[in-house]
C-alpha cells in the first residue's frame, strides 16, 4: 500500500502532526485499528474524511464529525470520520486521510512517500526486503522491517536514554548512601540495646534481621509511594508526549515498570542497611553494654 | 560570644565516617543535578546563539517551515527591492537563497553502514557573508561540484569521530559521493550540526529548481525588524512570503524543546530535596548524640543563636565539601557530544552550572541543618541535660 | 518469631520520626526518579515493540528521508 505523508518538520515549533494518505480499502491489514465499523464506513464513503489516532484526538479535543483546519499543515481541511486505538505504536498520534485526497491537497497527485507491504505470515522479512531492493524498479529503493525503520527515528532519543541510566544508577548510590547513613546512625544509638537484647537471648541472626527489616520497610514504603505518585501524574495526563522526528511518544507504564522500580529500590535500601546491620550483629555484649556515645 | 570555628572543624572529624558518608550524599546528588543542568544548559545556550538578528529568514507564503517551502527563482527580486539590505564589496545585496533538507547520510571512511539523519543546507558563495558569524577552514564547495563544507559538529549527528569527516573525506548521501573541502564553525550554533553544499549540485540532485528559503542582511538589526514589519503590509513581500528574524525563527524551537528544560528542573529540585533529607537525617542525629554537651554550652554562656551558628558551620562545611566534589565529578562530562533531532550539541558545564552545583550544596547544608537545631535548642537546659 | 521481630522493628523506626521521614522521604523521592525514568524508557520501548510484532515491511525511495 502507497503512503502518502504529509507532516510539520522536524525542525518545527510546536507539536508534530502527521497524516498518512492511505488506500481506504486495505489500511485495516497493516495495523490493529481498533475502530467501530460505521466510523470506517464513513471514512470510505467521505472524500474528505479522515479516522485520527485517540492521542491526537484527546490533545486538541476533536471529536466525531468535526470539521478541522489545520493551519501547521497548510491549511488542509478534513472531517473527522472516527477515532481509533492502536496496541501502543506511535500511530495513536496519526490522522489518516485518503491517499488521492491528500495527494490533490499539496498538488502532488500521483506522489507518494513510502510503501507498505505486508508479508504473509512465516515470510522471512529481511529475504523479502533484500529481494525487493534488487528488483528493477523505476527508482533504487530501500525496503527494511518497520522496526528497524522506526528505530532510524528513535536513534534521535537514544542520547537522552543514556543519561537517564546514568541518573539511575547515581540515584541507587543516593539510597545505598543515604540509607547506609541512616541505619548506621540508628544503630550506633542502640549499641547498649543491643547488648542488653543479646543478653536477653537474642541471637545474631535476630539482630541482623530486625535492623535490616528496618531499613527494607523504610525502602518499600518509600519505593511504593514513589511509583504510585508517578502513576497518578501519568493517569492524570499531566506530561506532555515526546516528539521526535515521526514518531512520538507518550508516557505509559506497566508492572514491569513498577516492579523494577519498587525492586531497585528495595535493593538498595537492603544493601545501604546491610554493613550496619552486619556490625551491629556483631557486637560483643560486654562492650555494647559498656559503650558511650 | 562565638564559638570558634575550629570547633566546628573538629566536630566534623569525632566520626569521620559519618562525615564521609554526609559529604558523599551530597556529592552525589549534587552530581546528578549539575548533569541535568549541563544538559540544559549545552542545548539552549546554542538555540540561544544561533541566527542573527541583523537577518531575515523568508520561506514561501505557502509554506510550513523552512523545510516545506517552494521559492521560485524569480520572486527573489522582490526580496532585493527591501529597504536597508547590507551590500558586499561588490555592491550586490547580501541575500542567499538555499535549500534546506534532511538526508540519510554516511561517512564513507567509516566501516559500519550506518546512516544518520543530517541537515543539508544548498547554498550559493554569498551565503558566507549573510550568515557573517561562519568561520571556515579549508575553502567552499565550487559551484557544481559534489564537495561539502561540513559543520565542526556534523560528525556528531552521524555519529563518528571527527575525523571521519575530516578535510579530504568522503561523505555519502543522495546516492552520490561528496568530498570534504572545508569545515565550518558559527560560534557554536545549532547550524555547526549541518552540511553545506552548492545549491546547484544539490537542486539537481534531488531534481528541484525551487530554493527553501532566503536569508536576507540588513544593515543593522533596526533595520532588519523595520523590514519585518513589511510581512501583514499589503505588498509583494506579504504576497509570496512569511518572514522571522533569523534569531527569533531558532528561537522557536525553544517552545518545542521545553521539555528537556523542565525535565532537567524537575530532577533537579527532587534531587535537591533528597540531598536536604540526607543532611536533615545527619544534623539530627548530630544533635541527639550532644543534646547534653549543647545544654552545657548554653549553662557556660553561650546563646542559643551561637550555637545555632556553630551547628550551621557544620552542616554547611560538610554539604560545601560534597558539592565541591560532586561538581567536580560532574566537570568530567563536560563537553560531552548529544545529538537530538534539532542538531547536535555539547553538554556544558561552565561557571554557571557550577555555581548552581555549589549553591545546591550550601542550602542542603543550611536547610538540612535547621530543623534539627530548631528542635534540639527548644528544649530547656535541664531537659537537654536529661536527655536520652 | 519472625513476626515478633518485625514488629519490634517498626516500632523502633517510630521512635524518632524526624529520622523516619528523612529516610522515608529519601526513598519516595528516589523512587519517583527512577520510576519515572524507567516509565519513559518502557515508552520508548513499547513504541519499539508494536514496530518489532507487525508483519510489515516499509519501502521508500533510497537516500530520501
Amino acid at each position: 500500500m502507497p503512503i502518502k505523508l504529509l507532516m510539520t518538520s522536524c525542525q518545527s515549533a510546536s507539536d508534530i502532526i502527521a497524516m498518512h494518505g492511505v488506500d481506504k480499502n486495505t489500511f485495516r491489514k497493516f495495523r490493529n485499528y481498533d475502530v467501530p465499523q460505521e466510523a470506517v464506513e464513513a471514512f470510505r464513503a467521505d472524500r474528505s474524511g479522515a479516522l485520527v489516532g485517540n492521542m491526537i484526538a484527546r490533545r486538541y479535543g476533536w471529536k466525531v464529525g468535526r470539521n478541522v483546519v489545520l493551519q501547521e499543515l497548510d491549511g488542509i481541511s478534513f472531517n473527522i470520520s472516527g477515532v481509533f486505538t492502536t496496541d501502543g505504536s506511535a500511530d495513536d498520534f496519526l490522522i489518516l486521510a485518503g491517499r488521492r485526497f491528500l495527494q490533490e491537497a499539496v498538488s502532488e497527485q500521483g506522489i507518494s512517500n513510502r510503501v507498505m507491504i505486508r508479508l504473509k505470515p512465516g515470510a522471512d522479512p529481511d529475504a523479502t526486503a533484500r529481494a525487493i531492493d534488487a528488483m528493477p524498479l523505476a527508482v533504487k529503493t530501500v525496503t527494511q522491517r518497520e522496526e528497524t525503520f522506526m528505530s532510524a527515528s528513535i536513534d534521535q532519543l537514544r542520547d537522552m536514554v543514556t543519561i537517564s541510566r546514568i541518573v539511575i544508577v547515581v540515584i541507587i548510590a543516593v539510597i545505598l548512601i543515604a540509607m547506609g547513613n541512616a541505619i548506621s546512625m540508628t544503630t550506633l544509638e542502640r549499641t547498649r540495646e543491643f547488648g542488653i537484647l543479646r543478653t536477653l537471648g537474642f541471637r545474631r541472626g535476630a539482630i541482623l534481621s530486625m535492623v535490616l527489616s528496618e531499613g527494607a520497610v523504610q525502602a518499600l514504603v518509600g519505593a511504593v509511594v514513589g511509583c504510585a505518585i508517578v502513576q497518578a501524574i501519568i493517569s492524570a495526563n499531566l506530561l506532555k508526549s515526546v516528539s521526535t522526528c515521526g514518531v512520538t511518544i507518550t508516557l505509559t507504564s506497566g508492572y514491569a515498570v513498577w516492579l523494577t522500580g519498587v525492586g531497585v529500590i528495595c535493593l538498595g535500601g537492603l544493601l545501604g542497611s546491610a554493613a550496619p546491620a552486619w556490625r551491629a550483629s556483631r557486637l560483643e555484649i560486654v562492650n555494647a553494654i559498656a559503650h558511650e556515645e | 560570644m562565638n564559638l570558634p570555628l575550629q570547633y566546628s572543624l573538629r566536630n566534623l572529624r569525632r566520626r569521620p565516617w559519618r562525615s564521609a558518608a554526609t559529604a558523599a550524599g551530597v556529592a552525589i546528588v549534587v552530581f546528578a543535578a549539575v548533569l541535568m543542568l549541563s544538559l540544559s544548559r549545552g542545548l539552549f545556550s546554542r538555540l540561544g546563539v544561533t541566527g542573527s538578528a541583523d537577518n531575515l529568514l523568508m520561506i514561501s507564503r505557502k509554506g510550513q517551515n523552512a523545510m516545506f517551502s517552494n521559492i521560485d527563482s524569480p520572486e527573489l527580486v522582490h526580496v532585493s527591492s527591501m529597504p536597508n539590505l547590507a551590500v558586499n564589496a561588490a555592491g550586490a545585496p547580501l541575500i542567499s537563497p538555499e535549500i534546506l533538507h534532511v538526508s540519510m547520510v554516511r561517512a564513507a571512511s567509516v566501516e559500519s553502514k550506518r546512516k544518520a539523519a543530517v541537515s543539508i543546507r544548498g547554498v550559493t558563495p554569498i551565503a558566507l557573508e549573510v550568515h557573517n558569524g561562519v568561520r571556515v577552514e579549508g575553502r567552499p564547495p565550487e559551484k557544481g561540484a559534489f564537495e561539502v563544507l561540513a559543520g565542526a559538529m556534523s560528525h556528531i549527528k552521524l555519529g563518528v569521530p571527527a575525523s571521519a569527516v575530516a578535510i579530504g573525506k568522503d561523505i555519502r548521501f543522495e546516492g552520490m559521493y561528496w568530498r570534504v573541502v572545508g569545515k565550518f564553525t558559527d560560534n557554536d550554533s545549532l547550524i555547526e550540526s549541518e552540511l553545506w553544499v552548492p545549491e546547484d549540485t544539490l537542486m539537481t540532485v534531488m531534481r528541484r529548481r525551487t530554493h527553501s528559503l532566503v536569508v536576507a542582511r540588513f544593515t543593522s538589526s533596526e533595520n532588519a525588524r523595520s523590514a519585518k514589519a513589511l510581512f501583514g503590509r499589503s505588498g509583494a513581500i506579504e504576497k509570496f512570503f512569511k518572514g522571522w528574524s533569523e534569531r527569533e525563527y531558532y528561537g522557536q524551537f525553544t517552545e518545542g524543546l521545553s521539555w528537556v528544560f523542565w525535565l532537567s528542573v524537575f530532577m533537579v529540585c527532587l534531587v535537591a530535596v533528597a540531598g536536604l533529607l540526607i543532611g536533615v537525617n545527619t544534623m539530627y542525629t548530630v544533635v541527639v548524640s550532644r543534646m547534653g554537651e549543647l545544654a552545657t554550652q548554653r549553662i557556660l554562656g553561650f546563646s542559643r543563636f551561637d550555637i545555632t551558628m556553630s551547628l550551621l558551620t557544620e552542616s554547611v562545611l560538610l554539604a560545601l565539601l560534597g558539592g565541591l566534589l560532586g561538581s567536580l565529578g560532574g566537570m568530567y562530562f563536560d563537553d560531552m557530544p548529544m545529538k537530538l533531532s534539532y542538531g547536535a550539541f555539547r553538554l556544558s558545564v561552565d561557571w554557571i552550572v557550577i555555581s548552581a552545583g555549589v549553591a545546591l550544596a550550601l542550602l542542603v547544608g543550611l536547610l538540612g541543618a535547621l530543623l534539627p537545631t530548631y528542635k534540639g535548642l527548644r528544649l530547656t537546659i535541664i531537659e537537654a541535660l536529661h536527655y536520652e | 518469631m519472625a513476626s515478633k521481630l518485625l514488629t519490634l522493628a517498626i516500632k523502633n523506626m517510630f521512635r524518632s520520626k524526624t529520622r523516619l521521614i528523612a529516610t522515608t522521604g529519601c526513598c519516595i523521592i528516589s523512587s519517583l526518579i527512577v520510576c519515572f525514568l524507567l516509565t519513559a524508557q518502557y515508552s520508548l520501548g513499547r513504541v519499539m515493540r508494536s514496530a518489532g510484532d507487525s508483519q510489515n515491511l516499509v519501502m521508500m525511495q533510497k537516500d530520501r528521508y
